[in-house]
């Protein structure tokens, strides 16, 4: 399965995108053109693979138009065999002045097998905006698992918390609608183990 | 032995080789309160994270046993389920965990209760520490103070209570307020627990009152003493203990 949209916004104000995958689509494309001034999209990453799911993801952002606004924040859980492969470009065109664009991409490896890659870059031929970028890929924090463990809370309990805690910066920035479906997946998978 | 968390022999050393624990044997009971001193780099802070199962550390040699029962290699949770609880020297913070939620999910492993009645109590045991009514909902030690932080492990244990409990430092880097509240709240407890107080300083032990005070160096307890020790120490530092 494939998702492939193109997004223009052609007036000022800002557009929640939210992406929610736990393992269906195979590629998730975003083709985002902030084509008014004053255009500003914030797009929402929740990523939970499970099993052998993978994906590939390529978002773009261009800002074409001055004071545009884009903020990008993917967060991405991998578990099992699964694997994230992730492509982010913002491009700021001379001209654009004014502009502001953020991304960033965070993955959480919770097995051996699970794989990351996070690749973001950012292309700008104006001087005057504000522009930056950060990944990360790593595992399960050990010495928040034994903090966790050492109050009496198993061992998988302790990591879905842990797993909960990395995701709620942007879970929390969901409508009330997802922020629920998203919490409702993350509690099924959970009731498997725990 | 019934009521009492036993130490026998233990040898630890980091996962990369270093010994640090040589043979440390110690005995508390419940209702005693130990303190357990020495200089930097004797292995006190080692000593309370092994007895809690620290993945940096493995034990290599000697015994633990809680109630009777040995908890030298169980799973950490299991040790804290059992009763064994530790005050970190340095609260690791869990960005995105609530506080509240999170230790309700621990009180929970033991036993049920509802929200309400949970969050009363705990909140009441917060006022008691002088923390702030907000802090149980934010996210556990993330953006506390260092006082805060050392308050909420105290906070956590008098809502867990734990039957053996060490303190790693709970008293460095706080004023003298933030130290009688939080030695106010362990004296205060309602309920009978062994404690293992760990501390640089002699200043803790005048609001809580030791029944043994034991030097720990070089990875070994070598002087056990009643609360003159301490006073000893502060007076003449820790060479007095080799001249003899």
């Amino acid at each position: 399965m494939q998702i492939k949209k193109q997004i223009v916004l052609n007036k000022s104000g800002e557009v929640l995108l939210p992406i929610i995958w736990f393992g269906k689509e195979k590629e998730i494309i975003y083709d985002i053109y902030l084509a008014e001034k004053g255009a500003s999209i914030k797009v929402l990453g929740v990523f939970f693979g499970t099993g052998e799911s993978t994906v590939d993801v390529k978002v773009n952002i261009y800002h074409n138009s001055p004071e545009t606004t884009s903020h990008f924040l993917l967060k991405g859980v991998l578990e099992d065999s699964s694997s994230i492969n992730f492509d982010g470009l913002v491009k700021i065109i001379k001209g654009a002045k004014g502009s502001i664009a953020w991304l960033g991409a965070y993955l959480l490896l919770l097995s051996n097998a699970s794989k990351g890659r996070a690749v973001p870059s950012l292309e700008i031929a104006e001087n005057d905006i504000k522009a930056g970028h950060a990944t990360t890929i790593g595992k399960v924090n050990e010495l928040e698992l034994f903090y966790l463990m050492s109050r009496g809370i198993p061992y998988e309990k302790s990591k879905m918390l842990l797993v909960e805690g990395f995701l709620s910066s942007v879970v929390n920035q969901l409508s009330k609608g997802k922020q629920s479906a998203v919490k409702e997946r993350i509690a099924e998978y959970a009731n498997n183990f725990i | 032995m019934k009521n009492a968390l036993v130490i026998n022999n233990l040898y630890a050393q980091t996962i990369d080789g270093k010994e640090i624990l040589r043979g440390v044997s110690l005995t508390i009971k419940i209702k005693e309160k130990h303190v357990l001193m020495g200089p930097n780099g004797g292995g006190k802070s080692t000593l309370a994270q092994v007895l809690m199962g620290h993945p940096g550390y493995v034990i290599t040699k000697g015994t633990i046993f809680l109630d009777g029962v040995d908890i030298t290699r169980i799973s950490v949770d299991k040790k804290a389920k059992l009763g064994l609880f530790l005050g970190f020297q340095y609260p690791v913070e869990v960005p995105g965990v609530n506080f509240a939620s999170f230790l309700r999910m621990a009180f929970q492993e033991k036993k049920s209760v509802s929200l309400k009645i949970f969050k009363q109590n705990m909140q009441k045991n917060a006022k008691q520490l002088g923390l702030r009514e907000d802090m149980t909902e934010r996210s556990l030690n993330e953006g506390f103070s260092g006082g805060e932080k050392k308050k909420a492990e105290i906070l956590q244990m008098s809502i867990l209570k734990p039957r053996y409990v060490v303190l790693d430092e709970p008293d460095s880097g706080l004023d003298v307020d933030a130290l009688q509240y939080i030695a106010h709240q362990v004296e205060s407890l309602n309920y009978s627990f062994g404690l293992l107080l760990i501390t640089h300083y002699q200043r803790i032990l005048k609001y809580l009152k030791p029944d043994f005070v034991h030097v720990l160096v070089k990875g070994k307890i070598v002087q056990t003493g009643n609360a003159s020790l301490a006073s000893l120490i502060e007076e003449k530092g820790y060479n007095f203990l080799f001249q003899k």
